[in-house]
């Protein structure tokens, strides 16, 4: 395992770098289109994976204490594989799913790839409940709590949204924090 | 469950709005309180879900850019010699009738043939504080990618532009972004507004990009006589036959 080239992957995808990004292209993306080719998907497939794959690692990058225990390709390989698993078997519900060898052997994956591999997965359906979620809160919940994710300070909140004072900001606020983690529960 | 003024004193805390006497007898009701500390974890993690957002969606925007390069339809190799000539020109004539019928050509191109979006205007409308010249510009040149976070800011400063959010839909939609795509195109389409249709339309098309050929007939069989997509909506309903 290359630990200071993983590991420059690694920083590289979080600070969004694009010259390492390129770089997992180069590197990583041909494996996967193989992979989602010899289970019958297509270039466009493999594309939409290899893109959610790259996401999942970063979701998970961004996890408290997060260390990275196994080479990066290892985990993105097994990640897209266990994607492409699923929308497969979404798209062939009522049919028996047939897969290449590929997907079913574990082959010589380390125990860290498998468990980093399945906190990915479980870390990305975290992301997309609470952004669901957030796209089902009302346009003015919305607007608020846009403003926050820009980092726009309380009283500038206040002013764009002609809120009588900070007091109502907060209360606001609340309402919609609350709002939202119900619906990411529920 | 915590109360409702709990709940803004929470609020205050994360945004060290707290100080003082009001700040310590919070800090020691953390101490003491376990649902209220629970309740802190769990608003601390969506707040830092907010705050991740922008540096995630510029990451999740560089991919597609980036993956223009790569990903190119493999040329699949296939041992002929092994077939006999009378299985290979069953097999072509088996694949020429199936092409013959379902077309399915038609369904990977029609997005492509049905996605021609209108230029953004939103300078005629005059704007005092923003030149959208070069959201424009972005858009016209089909750097969608680019024109996302634009259009964000320019709805920062106008809310209730209905032209700018539907513009910002069809760029998500031409990034893959199709849960946001659809959920901008929904609340157009679920509006009164004059860009209803326009939403109904575009919902249509973001089925056709997902080879959702029922769900995109449902939304164009939506669309009125009257409506100025309802020629385009017909045709496409058309292919999709």
């Amino acid at each position: 395992m290359n630990l200071d080239k993983d590991q420059q992957y690694l920083q590289g995808l979080k600070k969004g770098d694009r010259r390492t990004i390129e770089n997992l292209y180069a590197q990583f993306s041909r494996q996967i289109q193989l992979l989602i080719e010899k289970n019958n998907g297509d270039a466009e497939d493999a594309k939409d994976i290899f893109q959610e794959g790259l996401m999942a690692i970063y979701d998970l990058a961004n996890k408290k204490d997060f260390q990275l225990t196994c080479p990066f390709g290892a985990l993105l390989y097994r990640i897209c594989r266990n994607k492409w698993i699923d929308k497969i078997r979404e798209k062939n519900k009522r049919q028996e799913v047939r897969l290449s060898e590929d997907l079913r052997s574990i082959g010589e994956e380390t125990k860290d790839v498998l468990t980093l591999a399945e906190e990915a997965q479980q870390q990305s359906s975290i992301q997309a409940q609470r952004q669901t979620a957030f796209l089902q809160l009302s346009d003015l919940c919305q607007q608020l709590l846009n403003f926050v994710k820009k980092g726009i300070p309380a009283k500038d909140i206040v002013d764009q949204l002609e809120l009588n004072n900070v007091n109502t900001y907060y209360r606001r606020k609340n309402a919609c924090m609350g709002r939202w983690k119900s619906l990411v529960v529920a | 469950m915590i109360s409702d003024n709990d709940g803004l004193l929470l609020e205050m805390y994360l945004d060290g709005a707290l100080a003082g006497e009001e700040l310590m007898s919070f800090e020691k009701r953390l101490q003491e309180e376990t649902a209220l500390a629970q309740a802190l974890e769990e608003r601390s993690a969506l707040h830092q879900f907010l705050k991740d957002q922008p540096q995630r969606e510029q990451v999740e925007n560089i991919l597609p850019e980036v993956a223009k390069a790569h990903f190119k339809p493999s040329a699949k190799i296939r041992p002929l010699w092994q077939r006999s000539s009378f299985r290979i020109a069953s097999i072509a004539a088996a694949i020429a009738l199936i092409v013959f019928i379902w077309q399915p050509w038609q369904q990977a191109s029609l997005y492509e043939q049905f996605g021609q979006h209108k230029n953004l205007a939103l300078a005629e409308r005059g704007t005092p504080n923003l030149d959208p010249s070069n959201i424009e510009k972005a858009f016209a040149a089909k750097e969608y990618q680019k024109s996302i976070p634009l259009l964000e800011n320019y709805l920062q400063a106008y809310p209730n532009s209905i032209e700018a959010n539907l513009y910002l839909g069809i760029c998500h939609l031409e990034s893959n972004h199709y849960q946001r795509s659809t959920a901008i195109f929904k609340s157009i389409a679920e509006g009164e507004s004059s860009f209803k249709y326009a939403g109904l339309w575009y919902l249509a098309l973001t089925a056709v990009k997902q080879k959702q050929a029922e769900q995109a007939a449902a939304y164009l069989t939506l669309i009125p006589e009257d409506s100025a997509y309802f020629g385009q909506a017909n045709a496409l309903l058309e292919k999709l036959k």
